[in-house]
């Protein structure tokens, strides 16, 4: 179950990308996504492949993590292509069966959402691997202090966000134990049909709610006892520091943006 | 027991926590239908968002909903599990969707489930379970239509193509069917015990 966890892919290492501000990454892989957009040629797809094959390599992860990332998404990607292909409305027809043509934008288009998925799937793995889950968290509270002027509970959310992040190790353990409790017992949760396969599913929420809540009066009870307070203002633990890198990065990406544009606009 | 704001808010932690689970444990959060890989499976996280409306009112339902919609859309930009998964790069579709259940939910709670005789209980939680997945397959193919017919949006992958955009608009309400069904089992056989338990606490 553990590696199906995209909360636990995060690979320890000292290099640039982990070294980097979480802020910055965040930011720069939700930017990522819209300046992909921006590309619509294939010299343009090239750019942002170099681009993301020079930052994983930055990040000192081997490039087989990134490859393992994308396997179990070869069969959508396939299909997503596929569908590319047969359903584009418009360009000249190469070949033609019944509801399906394969035209040449359409194979065109084809080609440029599976360069486009196989990127975004990689620079999003670039964010998991080298950034831990509670440094992200902490980079979302920070990104939404904005939303402090319209009385938005940032902090409270932060706080239930890092205390969620922490809790899911301990429940997926847990709904591993319910889970062998229940296979001693003779239930089969692979077969059977849909009324079947939900009456398996409630002897292991029902505990694995319950135990939930437990803990959760449990920790409310101790926040209480050691005097904790919603709406004051708290020191922090950790702290995030943006650095001359984190700037470097921003510019890199900037000047990538204005390469994309005078490539979409000019050649 | 009377839930302070402290324990309201670590219960919300912990709901979250088990909606990332669900999210990431495949088994735990969706019932497969047949053609996994086009999207046809039975969602059940929906109904985790309106138990712990039910349980813990309609903010801390909202926070859950809207919780489970940003990471729905995430996953759709940079690791979408199914083609049916693509519609939820839309952000109204992933997040407003789910904001719904716990709107809807809240109110159903309100009007219906509280101080509601206990040989009546299992019956309303059935028509909540049933409302969650109504309201979430409603609002989901609301957005969608809206996105394609009036926005006209194409996402990564998905072509601008009518036949197309049916195609996954039946998917969701293939799911929705099936999710209905679920709903009606899953949530009065869930909540009741959990109800009964921070009775006892």
């Amino acid at each position: 179950m553990m590696n199906k966890l995209i909360v636990g892919r995060f690979v320890p290492k000292d290099s640039f990308v982990h070294r980097m501000d979480a802020r910055a990454k965040v930011l720069l892989s939700i930017a990522y996504i819209f300046i992909i957009f921006e590309v619509t040629n294939w010299l343009g797809y090239l750019i942002m492949g170099l681009f993301t094959i020079a930052v994983t390599s930055l990040t000192k992860v081997s490039l087989k993590t990134y490859i393992q990332g994308i396997k179990p998404l070869i069969w959508l990607i396939t299909f997503t292509v596929f569908i590319q292909m047969f359903f584009a409305p418009s360009g000249h027809v190469l070949w033609n069966y019944w509801i399906f043509k394969v035209t040449d934008i359409g194979l065109l288009n084809a080609v440029y959402v599976l360069v486009r998925f196989i990127l975004i799937i990689m620079m999003s793995t670039v964010l998991t691997l080298t950034t831990s889950p509670l440094a992200i968290a902490d980079a979302l509270e920070y990104l939404m202090k904005p939303l402090l002027k319209i009385k938005f509970p940032v902090y409270e959310v932060s706080l239930m966000l890092s205390i969620a992040l922490r809790f899911v190790p301990t429940l997926m353990d847990e709904t591993e134990r319910i889970m062998n409790a229940q296979r001693a017992r003779g239930v089969d949760f692979a077969n059977g049909g849909i009324i079947k396969r939900v009456k398996a599913l409630v002897p292991i929420l029902i505990p694995l709610f319950t135990n939930a809540m437990k803990r959760a009066i449990e920790l409310g009870d101790a926040m209480e006892a050691r005097g904790y307070q919603i709406d004051k203002p708290r020191s922090r633990y950790r702290i995030l520091v943006w650095h001359r890198r984190d700037t470097m990065a921003c510019l890199v990406f900037g000047l990538l943006l204005i390469i994309l544009i005078i490539i979409k606009h000019f050649i | 027991m009377a839930i302070t704001k402290i324990k309201k808010l670590v219960l919300t932690a912990l709901f979250m926590a088990i909606i990332l689970l669900q999210t990431q444990i495949p088994f735990l959060g969706y019932i497969p239908l047949g053609a996994v890989a086009v999207g046809v499976f039975a969602t059940i996280i929906q109904f985790t968002i309106a138990i712990a409306t039910i349980i813990l009112g309609t903010k801390s339902g909202i926070i859950i909903g809207g919780f489970f919609g940003i990471i729905s859309f995430i996953r759709a930009w940079s690791n979408p599990g199914s083609i049916g998964a693509l519609i939820f790069q839309n952000p109204f579709t992933a997040i407003g969707a789910r904001i719904m259940i716990a709107i809807i939910i809240g109110w159903f709670a309100k009007r219906y489930l509280i101080n509601s005789p206990q040989n009546q209980l299992f019956f309303k939680l059935s028509l909540a379970g049933l409302l969650a997945a109504f309201v979430n397959t409603a609002s989901v193919v609301m957005t969608t239509w809206l996105g394609f017919n009036v926005m006209h949006t194409t996402y990564n992958g998905i072509p601008n193509s009518n036949l197309f955009h049916w195609l996954l608009i039946s998917v969701v309400g293939f799911n929705g069917i099936a999710e209905m069904l679920v709903g009606m089992i899953y949530v009065p056989l869930i909540t009741q015990p959990l109800l009964k338990h921070i009775k006892n606490s």
